[in-house]
Parts: structure tokens; C-alpha cells; sequence
């Protein structure tokens, strides 16, 4: 099975914002199924909860840095179908939103954890999150409020190719 | 020394963030916490090289300390009393800072 990583580290987020924004490729491209996000940081050493979502959302999408899905596996010879984008775009990963976009989001999950201890979402295999090719919608990571601090955070999420 | 099992900058959760960071709470449990910090300073988490064992009814990952695979997988890391337990396939077991029993 094809997998693939989005992630980042040390990154300064801008506050309510969104860390990853995914926007599955046209139809008959493969869906994506979502295996797991993760969400850490190591500037705060003082406990404190931070909110934390997973989000869908229509156009119009978040601006954001472009990011290049990773391959899990080495050995595999293909490259994802995602590839790197700023805007959101069906087809795209990026992720530390500078600008939300006007697009409705959908809150898929919604959870909270102390920043000392990070976030690890891992679906029992029932419950991974599947975007179908051609969805009109991308599925973000979402910070709904700012974290206390903004500095050294790091995130994540798999995916593979369905 | 043990090479680190994966790139530590691509996943730098993985990394010991260094002293500055406490020692996690007792009965904190990975998932939903990504980390812990166990009182000898060494960071623990899931990896993403899934087990071949359902029995558990969920997906098992390799055990992580301080970027390092111990070779075992489990589906629950937890700390507990100053000692850190995994749950998986063969049931609870405990860290004796060199294996798992």
C-alpha cells in the first residue's frame, strides 16, 4: 500500500490557523485515507490545553506554504499523486496557513490536549477518514484558537493511496 | 550508540526536546498524547511501522525511545508510577530500562 507523510517541525504558526491542508486529486485518481495526524511542540514547558481539529473545508481554501508528500515506504517506486501547493488546490498538500480563505470548514473531530504531551490521532481501522478523488473539499488540521505559544511546533499526518 | 530508526528532521517529535521539559504526568497515555518524558530523560512515542498483529483490534506501531526502535510494537504506551508500560499483543509489559517483561 502506497504511504505517504506530510510533516513539519520548528515551525511558528500565526495563531488560529491551519498546520495541514490536503485536497484530495480529480477523479480517477486514488482516494486518500487519512491514518493518522500528530501535533507537538518543544518551546512551552508549562502545561497548558490547546484545542486542536480536523476540518473540512470548501473554496475558497487556506494560503499556505507548499509542502511534498514523503514517501513512507523508500522502496516504492511512485511518487504520491499529491503534490506541493500554496492554494489549497485539488491535488494539493501544504501546510502553516498564513491566510484561512473564505471557505466554509466542517469540523470533522474535534479534541483537545496539554502541549506538554503533543497530539497523536490514530483511527482504529473503522474509523480513518477517507476523501474521495474529486471531493470539492480538502481536509486541514486546524488550530480553532491561537496556542499560548506560537514558536517550535511540529505536525504531521499519513496518508496512503486508496 | 543506536542509529536513530527514522529521520529525526522529517520527525522531529521524536527527538529529546532536552531538559527545559518536565516530566510527563503519571498515567499519561500515547495515543492521544504523542509523548512522554519519563523521569530518566528519555523521550517515548509511537513509530509508523505498523505490526502484523490485529488481536488488539487496532493498529500496533514500533515502540520509540529517544528516536531508537526497541523492537517491540504496541498499541498503548503508558506512564505509570515512574515506569513505562506497553500494550499490545501479548498483553502489559513493563520497562525495566533494558527490555520489556
Amino acid at each position: 500500500m502506497r504511504e505517504f507523510s506530510v510533516s513539519t517541525g520548528g515551525v511558528t504558526v500565526v495563531g488560529a490557523s491551519t498546520l495541514i491542508f490536503i485536497n484530495p486529486a480529480a477523479a480517477p485518481n486514488p482516494n486518500l485515507e487519512f491514518l493518522r495526524f500528530w501535533v507537538g511542540q518543544s518551546a512551552n514547558a508549562t502545561s497548558a490545553q490547546q484545542r486542536i481539529q480536523l476540518e473540512s473545508q470548501v473554496t475558497a481554501f487556506p494560503t499556505l506554504t507548499g509542502a511534498t508528500p514523503v514517501k513512507m515506504k523508500p522502496s516504492d517506486p511512485n511518487a504520491s499523486v499529491i503534490v506541493s501547493g500554496t492554494a489549497g488546490a485539488a491535488g494539493t498538500a501544504g501546510i502553516n496557513a498564513s491566510a484561512e480563505g473564505a471557505g466554509a470548514k466542517t469540523t470533522l473531530w474535534d479534541d483537545a490536549f496539554n502541549v506538554l504531551n503533543g497530539w497523536l490521532h490514530v483511527p482504529t481501522p473503522p474509523e480513518t477518514r477517507i476523501m474521495p478523488a474529486g471531493y470539492a473539499q480538502g481536509l486541514g488540521l486546524f488550530f480553532p484558537v491561537a496556542p499560548a505559544t506560537l514558536t517550535n511546533w511540529a505536525f504531521g499526518c499519513v496518508f496512503r493511496e486508496i | 550508540m543506536m542509529r536513530p530508526a527514522y529521520d529525526l528532521r522529517r520527525f522531529p517529535f521524536m527527538k529529546p526536546m532536552g531538559p527545559h521539559m518536565p516530566v510527563t504526568d503519571a498515567y499519561v497515555c500515547i495515543p492521544p498524547a504523542l509523548v512522554i518524558n519519563d523521569s530518566c530523560g528519555a523521550l517515548w512515542t509511537l513509530g509508523f511501522d505498523r505490526g502484523s498483529s490485529w488481536r488488539t483490534g487496532e493498529f500496533e506501531f514500533d515502540v520509540i525511545r529517544n528516536g531508537v526502535k526497541t523492537g517491540e510494537h504496541a498499541c498503548r504506551i503508558e506512564y505509570r508510577q515512574h515506569k513505562i508500560r506497553i500494550f499490545g499483543e501479548a498483553g502489559w509489559r513493563t520497562w525495566n530500562g533494558k527490555t520489556f517483561i
